[in-house]
Order: structure tokens, then C-alpha cells, then sequence
């Protein structure tokens, strides 16, 4: 396979017309029923994933499968056109389904769930093998897992041992979730080195430490949740922030002044999408375009699930409709 | 029940005694239920203030978790409830209420502390997970209070059976049965009566008679005597 971004980018802006538009997207929000809303859909090119969610007697459960497999179908169709560090580097996107995956292994086996449960909470998608994750899930306590996954040698297996054992000194989960969480974004910063995959993590970072001091206003913050690589929010900023001050968001006051959290996120989602669109914009032979393509697949697969569940319970358009173009 | 009954002064105080028990127990059980009723009332306002703060509480909830499944991919959400406990323990006790045992059960502390990792989760996903402990809250108000709602509805159902049961079967039978001895004794006194009026009839026609034979008697030894 190449591990030249001209060819993967070539192939990734074919995937980019696949994906629905606005028409496409405005009959889905307009159909009468959910029935239609399938029917819609089976007339679009995720027909091929819908599988059992146009089955009679199928529901939300049987939609939400047939999205995230043709979410995880094309984000795995990005990464295997791509060897070498182009790999590397679109791996780092999709290790962040490996990072919820390793969360719910720990999560799972922390409050003492089954194999079964836990296999059944997984996503069907990243980069950790599925015999790595079996073994993990029926391994039966934390410590063991991150052997498991150790030894299939997945980038995040260090991250995993060191939050295993953050988690046995402490008893407290949290500890073993944000070893991971910023195992994660070293991993991928130390892959991301000058690229505009690094330019759109460091905005990433910021986005989500702006968020994270959002949410945690007005109570205690623990510092360990702030996550080094950002260009705007620093460590002590991250204290201020969280401390109510938000005079020193930068760019990223729109987030901090929100007047409630979804507002924050609505802003946040909107920030990652430019974010996204400028590594495709200023990195048109890198790997910007594969950021900005998944980070449309992403939000595509997420509005039909929005607008899917709204038809299901028989939401009115109109109110899908400002929810699904607050984009 | 009549009919087994011996019908004697005895068995007409003993009757006597147990139609005044009844008739207390009847009255004091009444009282209990018109009490019982009362506090029902009172729990049927807290019952449906609750329903209604469940109701309210779990739109909201269910509607964060409809945008975070959305937003946020079930899977992750589904994820973060696997790092919740299955079991949820609760302060429960048992207090009395009128004699009718209920729990008192108190929600468990809310700690407010995340329990996961908040970076790169949604916050309309801890919106939710925010919500949702606010209908596990409601939810066990509501529990409560249906609960003690249920037991005390249970219990004002078998003191209705018990006042119902003195009042139309147990307070008529011994009334029966104390008409029914006092009906017999009253027989027997009559009996007695008339049997006594017929010995005193009897002793006094023999009594006339013997006076009027030794009257006789006389006349003739008179008689016999003067011969």
C-alpha cells in the first residue's frame, strides 16, 4: 500500500462526495415517520450498512448499529489506504474509539461486569484488535487487562498500564481515565510533530481543556485534568478558568462564556469544525484532509442519529431542523 | 352460633361482655381508619407531588441522554454507565405509623463528584449523567412514598374487613345469642313461674282439700260421736 498522502488524499475526496448533503440531509428532516426516514436512508450510500435497521420491528438500538458501522467502516477504509507514518498518523484519529474502548474494558471490569457486558459495550471500531480486546474484557481484573492489551502492543498500552496503576495506589477509577486520556494526547502529540495534525490536536487540546474547566465551574478542579499541548490555555489558566475567570480564554471565551453547557458545546463542536476545515485548507497534501474528512463523517453519522431518534419518538422537524444546523 | 350456646346467666354476662368488647373494638378500629385515611390523603399529595418531580425530572433526563446518544455515539455513553455500580444502596428504617409498619427509606448522599474522566466526554453527556442521578433521586422518593402509600392502603383495607366483620357478623351473633338466652332464660322463668303457681294451685286445692276432708272428717267423728 502507499504511504503517500496524494494518493490517500485522491481516494479520502472521493469518500467526501459520498457523504449526504444538505438536500439529502433536508429529506431525511422532512420525512413523515421514521419509516420514512429509513426508507430515505436506504435510498442513500449508507443503504449497504443499514442492514437490520430496516427489518420489521427493528428500532433506535438496530439504527445506531447500522451508523456506527458505516462510521467505523469508512474511518477503517481511511486507515488501511495508509501505511508508514501517514498510518501513524491517521491512527492517532482513531485511537481515540481505541481510548473509550480501553475506558469501558476498565470501567467493565472496575464494577465487576461480565465478559459478555463488557464485549457488548464496545465500539466496533479503532485500532486495538478484536482477540486483544476479547482478552482483556475476560482477563477479570484491570491490572490483567493492561497485560493483555501489553502484549498485542498497541500504542496506548503504556498509558493503560500506568493509569492501572495510578487506579491500584488510589482505588479510584478517575485516576485510571485520565492516564489514558493524557496518554492519549502525548502519544498523539509526540506522533503529530509539525504537521497540521499536530496544529488541529493543539486546537483540540485547548477545545476540550475550555470545555473541561466549563463543566467543573464552580467546584474544586483537579489539575491532573488538564492536559498539556494547547497554544492558548496553560496549566494556571486552567485553575483560573475553572475558578469562574474566564479573562483568560483567548479565542475561546465564546466557549467559557456560554451561558449553559450546551451552548459551550454547541461553540466548542463549531470551533473543531473550522479547526478541522483549516488542517484540510493548510494541509491539502498531509494528513489535514483525512482530519477534516472523519470529523464530517463523524458529524454527518451524528446528525442522523439525531434526526433517526427524533422521527422514532416523533419530533417536530422544526425542532430537529434548529438542533441538527446549530453546525 | 346460636344454637350451640348454653343458655344460662353465665353465658348471658360472658355475651354480655364480649358484645361490649366487640362494640369498643369496633369503635377503636373505626377510629384507627378514619386515622389511617387521613394520613392516606396526606401521602396521596406527597405521591403525586413526587410523580409528577419524577415525570418532570426524567423528560429532562431523557431528553440530555436523546442529544448525548447523538452527539457523543452511544457506545461512549453506554460506556460511562458501565463505570456507575449496578447496585445503589439506600438508608431504609422502619417506623410505625398508627401500628402499620413503613419504610423510611433516605436517598442516598449525593456526592456531585464525576466519576469519569471529563476530557473528551460531551456535556450534554454530563448533562445527563448529571440528570439522571436527579430521576435515581426521584425515583426512590417515589418508592417511598408508594410504598408507605400501598402499606397504609393495605391496612385501612383490612381494618374496613375487620370493622365490617364485628360490625355485621360478630356484633349480630352475640346479639343473637344474648336474644336467644335471654329468649330461653326468660322461658325458663316463665316455666318457673307457672310451674311454681301450678304447685302453689296444687299444694292449695291439697291443702283445700285436705281441709275440707278433714273438715269431713270432723263432722262425721261429730257425728259418730253423738251417735
Amino acid at each position: 500500500m502507499p504511504d503517500d498522502y496524494g494518493y490517500i488524499n485522491a481516494r479520502i475526496k472521493v469518500m467526501r462526495t459520498q457523504l449526504l448533503d444538505g438536500r439529502m440531509l433536508d429529506a431525511t428532516l422532512e420525512a413523515q415517520s421514521y419509516q420514512e426516514f429509513l426508507r430515505v436512508l436506504s435510498e442513500s450510500v449508507l443503504a449497504a450498512d443499514l442492514g437490520d435497521a430496516t427489518a420489521q420491528g427493528a428500532g433506535l438500538a438496530e439504527l445506531d448499529a447500522a451508523l456506527s458501522r458505516n462510521f467505523f467502516h469508512t474511518a477503517d477504509k481511511v486507515y488501511r489506504l495508509a501505511s508508514g507514518t501517514a498510518r501513524d498518523e491517521i491512527g492517532v484519529l482513531l485511537q481515540r474509539w481505541d481510548l473509550v474502548n480501553l475506558k469501558t474494558l476498565a470501567r467493565g471490569l472496575a464494577s465487576g461486569r461480565g465478559t459478555e457486558g463488557i464485549l457488548q459495550s464496545l465500539i466496533p471500531g479503532g485500532t486495538i484488535a478484536r482477540s486483544a480486546l476479547q482478552a482483556a474484557a475476560s482477563s477479570g481484573d484491570v491490572a490483567s487487562a493492561a497485560q493483555a492489551i501489553t502484549v498485542s502492543g498497541h500504542p496506548l498500552a503504556g498509558a493503560f498500564r500506568e493509569g492501572a496503576a495510578a487506579m491500584s495506589a488510589s482505588g479510584r477509577l478517575l485516576d485510571l481515565e485520565v492516564a489514558l486520556d493524557q496518554g492519549y494526547y502525548r502519544r498523539a502529540l509526540a506522533i503529530a510533530r509539525g504537521t497540521a495534525l499536530r496544529r488541529y490536536l493543539a486546537r483540540e487540546i485547548d477545545i476540550t481543556n475550555a470545555l473541561t474547566a466549563r463543566a467543573l465551574r464552580g467546584q474544586s478542579v483537579d489539575p491532573s485534568l488538564f492536559v498539556e499541548g494547547g497554544n492558548v490555555i496553560g496549566a494556571s489558566d486552567f485553575t483560573r478558568l475553572g475558578a469562574g475567570d474566564t479573562g483568560v480564554g483567548g479565542d475561546l471565551s465564546p466557549i467559557l462564556e456560554a451561558p449553559s453547557l450546551e451552548e459551550a458545546e454547541i461553540v466548542a463542536r463549531r470551533a473543531l469544525d473550522v479547526a478541522a476545515h483549516n488542517a484540510a485548507m493548510g494541509d491539502a497534501l498531509g494528513v489535514g484532509v483525512a482530519v477534516d474528512f472523519l470529523r464530517r463523517k463523524e458529524i454527518e453519522i451524528a446528525k442522523l442519529r439525531l434526526i433517526g431518534r427524533g422521527k422514532f419518538y416523533g419530533v417536530p422537524a422544526e425542532q430537529l431542523r434548529r438542533e441538527v444546523s446549530v453546525e | 352460633m346460636a344454637g350451640q350456646i348454653s343458655p344460662t346467666r353465665t353465658a348471658l354476662l360472658a355475651s354480655k361482655a364480649q358484645l361490649k368488647l366487640a362494640t369498643n373494638g369496633a369503635e377503636l378500629l373505626k377510629r384507627k381508619r378514619d386515622a389511617l385515611i387521613g394520613e392516606f390523603f396526606a401521602l396521596v399529595r406527597d405521591a403525586l407531588a413526587a410523580r409528577e418531580e419524577l415525570a418532570g425530572v426524567s423528560r429532562g433526563a431523557y431528553t440530555s441522554l436523546f442529544s448525548a446518544k447523538s452527539w457523543d455515539t452511544p457506545e461512549a455513553v453506554e460506556s460511562l454507565s458501565l463505570a456507575q455500580p449496578g447496585t445503589l444502596s439506600v438508608n431504609m428504617q422502619i417506623e410505625s405509623v398508627y401500628g402499620v409498619k413503613v419504610p423510611r427509606i433516605e436517598l442516598p448522599e449525593s456526592k456531585g463528584a464525576v466519576t469519569f474522566s471529563p476530557i473528551n466526554v460531551g456535556t450534554r453527556t454530563i448533562q445527563a449523567a448529571t440528570d439522571f442521578q436527579g430521576v435515581m433521586q426521584a425515583l426512590i422518593k417515589v418508592a417511598a412514598t408508594e410504598t408507605k402509600l400501598r402499606r397504609i392502603g393495605e391496612e385501612i383495607k383490612k381494618t374496613s374487613r375487620r370493622v365490617n366483620a364485628l360490625e355485621q357478623v360478630v356484633v349480630p351473633g352475640i346479639q343473637d345469642d344474648i336474644r336467644f338466652i335471654r329468649g330461653v332464660l326468660d322461658q325458663r322463668e316463665r316455666e318457673e313461674s307457672f310451674r311454681l303457681k301450678k304447685i302453689k294451685a296444687k299444694l292449695e286445692r291439697e291443702a283445700e282439700e285436705a281441709a275440707a276432708q278433714s273438715g269431713a272428717q270432723g263432722g262425721s267423728y261429730a257425728g259418730t260421736a253423738a251417735d
